[in-house]
């Protein structure tokens, strides 16, 4: 059985009357990528950067690799690496001279020039940190982040405000994280992000957990099944199908018709033949498969969207 | 290598990455000294009595010159970087590392020490030899200097423990450094002053470094000089003592 590397018990974050995380506790196995889903003022940030040693906990128990945050400080810092939200290096230092900064820093670290060419950086290795785009900085971020080849790799937010070229870059690195055996923390609130790398999501709304799986899992679970989405249907085909299919609902031009878990087949070639039957039109026809996303509106009546509700 | 000698090598790697520092720290200092022993040089008529023979005008005001330089360049550059880091998050970055914010602090303090010495190194030494000024410089003005530098720096982390942008930090330390000029007898004789200005004088920090460079770089009274050297190494260790107390770079 693989064992925990991370344990948080009842973990309680005030600040003043305000209660940013609310006795939450969860566990995660090594090796596992593991993401923290919600929007922003969920609490992510918070309870990572307590697990990061950046901030206090008011009440509860956080164990990182068999230490306490509270009594072994130093040994927790000197086992996880971290990728803060909004990263910055030294803006007048180059590539190669931010990693070996940070890597001096600890008494064992892997060899800097390895680094760069595992985040791939060859290429900007003499380039000033203040000249590279959001997605290089971000990659040599998560380079920092392994100077000390650390068990557990904490990743806040590490693509918020990148183009999609660099989320994905950045992806790929988390990928090859992955396959070297360590355990990532990710939090995010792109839905996309937490289902294409973590393998564990946990659901984060107002300080509390309120749900947490697979991807799959939650979404089989909440995400409300699969949808066959008519659309752009003429005045005369939207009326045909409501009376053909009582269940269904109508957006705009569109009709949604939700599919039985089982049974979703049975559901298409029924509005198919209708459709075909009363020579109906419509500009075409898909199934909308539920996301993560569906799962917070369903689980909270909130989205999911960059910048909070 | 130890992690405060790390940071000490690249805060000078950074520093001078940056070539704007090196107009700033030595061309800048270079010329106004340049421009200043021109100008008040030829002055010799104004020469109080007490001052040394073959002394200049200059040569009398450099002291004060220098405690000026200190006061503006130490606590602008610890301010202006401690407030830039926390701003941008390297503060944040570090604060997962096993390096304390006092490792960070005591490379810092001899970087910015350092600096400030080497800049002022250089603008003497160009003064000395293209128009011939007389420096004086001697041991115990350069402890001064170093004690000097040490304090305005700790007055600078204060300052930045309090304001969280650099606009506020550098008017706070510059608006500061101006308002101890005035009343520190560095430029204006303390005995012209209205009765107010003269108390503040006396807990000016400024007071006692401008005096104790005159008085170990020109009249030569050593006694005067050790008594405001342990003033200002006093206060420095007080106001350093108290900056670094504050001085936090996790956000609780």
């Amino acid at each position: 059985m693989t064992k925990n590397v991370i344990e948080v018990k009842s973990l309680v974050k005030k600040y003043g009357d305000f209660t940013a995380v609310d006795n939450i506790s969860f566990s995660i196995k090594k090796g596992e990528i593991f993401a923290f889903l919600g929007p922003n003022g969920a609490g992510k940030t918070t309870t990572v950067e307590i697990m990061e040693c950046l901030k206090s906990l008011t009440a509860g128990s956080v164990n990182i690799l068999g230490y306490d945050i509270k009594k072994d400080e130093m040994k927790v810092k000197q086992k996880i690496g971290v990728l803060p939200q909004d990263f910055n290096a030294f803006e007048w230092l180059t590539v190669y001279e931010n990693i070996d900064y940070f890597a001096q820093m600890y008494p064992k670290h892997l060899d800097v020039d390895s680094l760069v060419e595992m985040l791939s950086l060859e290429h900007k290795r003499d380039v000033l940190f203040k000249d590279l785009s959001g997605g290089l900085k971000q990659r040599v971020g998560i380079a920092i982040s392994l100077v000390n080849d650390p068990e557990i790799v904490f990743l806040d937010e590490p693509s918020t405000g990148l183009d999609p070229k660099a989320r994905r870059d950045v992806w790929d690195a988390v990928k090859k994280l992955k396959k070297q055996g360590k355990t990532v923390f990710l939090t995010t609130h792109y839905m996309d992000e937490a289902h294409y790398l973590a393998g564990r999501v946990c659901v984060l709304h107002n300080g509390h957990i309120i749900a947490e799986g697979t991807p799959e899992d939650l979404i089989n679970r909440y995400g409300g099944g699969n949808m066959l989405i008519i659309r752009e249907c003429d005045g005369h085909t939207r009326n045909e199908l409501i009376k053909s299919i009582p269940d269904c609902k109508v957006e705009g031009n569109d009709i949604l018709v939700e599919l039985e878990e089982g049974n979703g087949m049975k559901s298409m070639s029924d509005a198919i033949s209708i459709i075909n039957a009363n020579g109906l039109t419509c500009e075409e026809l898909y199934v909308k498969k539920a996301t993560l996303e569906d799962v917070f509106l369903n689980l909270t009546g909130d989205k999911l969207v960059e910048g909070g509700k | 290598m130890s992690r405060i000698s790390t940071d000490l090598k690249y805060s000078f790697i950074e520093t001078f990455n940056d070539k704007t520092n090196i107009a700033i720290f030595f061309i800048f200092p270079t010329i106004l000294f340049l421009l200043l022993g021109n100008v008040l040089g030829g002055l010799g008529s104004q020469l109080p009595n007490n001052a040394a023979s073959g002394m200049n005008y200059f040569d009398f005001l450099l002291p004060g010159i220098l405690a000026i330089f200190i006061t503006m360049t130490g606590a602008q550059m610890a301010a202006g970087t401690i407030v830039n880091y926390r701003k941008s998050g390297v503060f944040r970055k570090l604060a997962t590392t096993p390096i304390s914010n006092m490792e960070w602090i005591a490379a810092r303090i001899v970087m910015w020490t350092i600096l400030t010495l080497l800049s002022l190194a250089v603008a003497i030494f160009a003064a000395w030899l293209i128009i011939g000024i007389h420096p004086n410089i001697n041991l115990i003005s350069l402890l001064l200097m170093v004690a000097g530098t040490a304090l305005f720096v700790g007055f600078g982390i204060l300052v930045a423990n309090f304001i969280k942008n650099e606009g506020a930090a550098f008017t706070v330390t510059m608006g500061t450094a101006f308002l101890l000029t005035l009343v520190s007898g560095t430029f204006i004789p303390v005995e012209t002053m209205p009765w107010f200005l003269q108390y503040l004088t006396k807990i000016s920090p400024l007071t006692y470094l401008s005096e104790g460079l005159r008085s170990s770089m020109i009249t030569g009274n050593t006694g005067n000089a050790v008594t405001d050297l342990l003033i200002v190494a006093g206060l420095g260790i007080l106001l350093f003592g108290v900056g670094v107390a504050l001085f936090d770079w996790k956000e609780d």
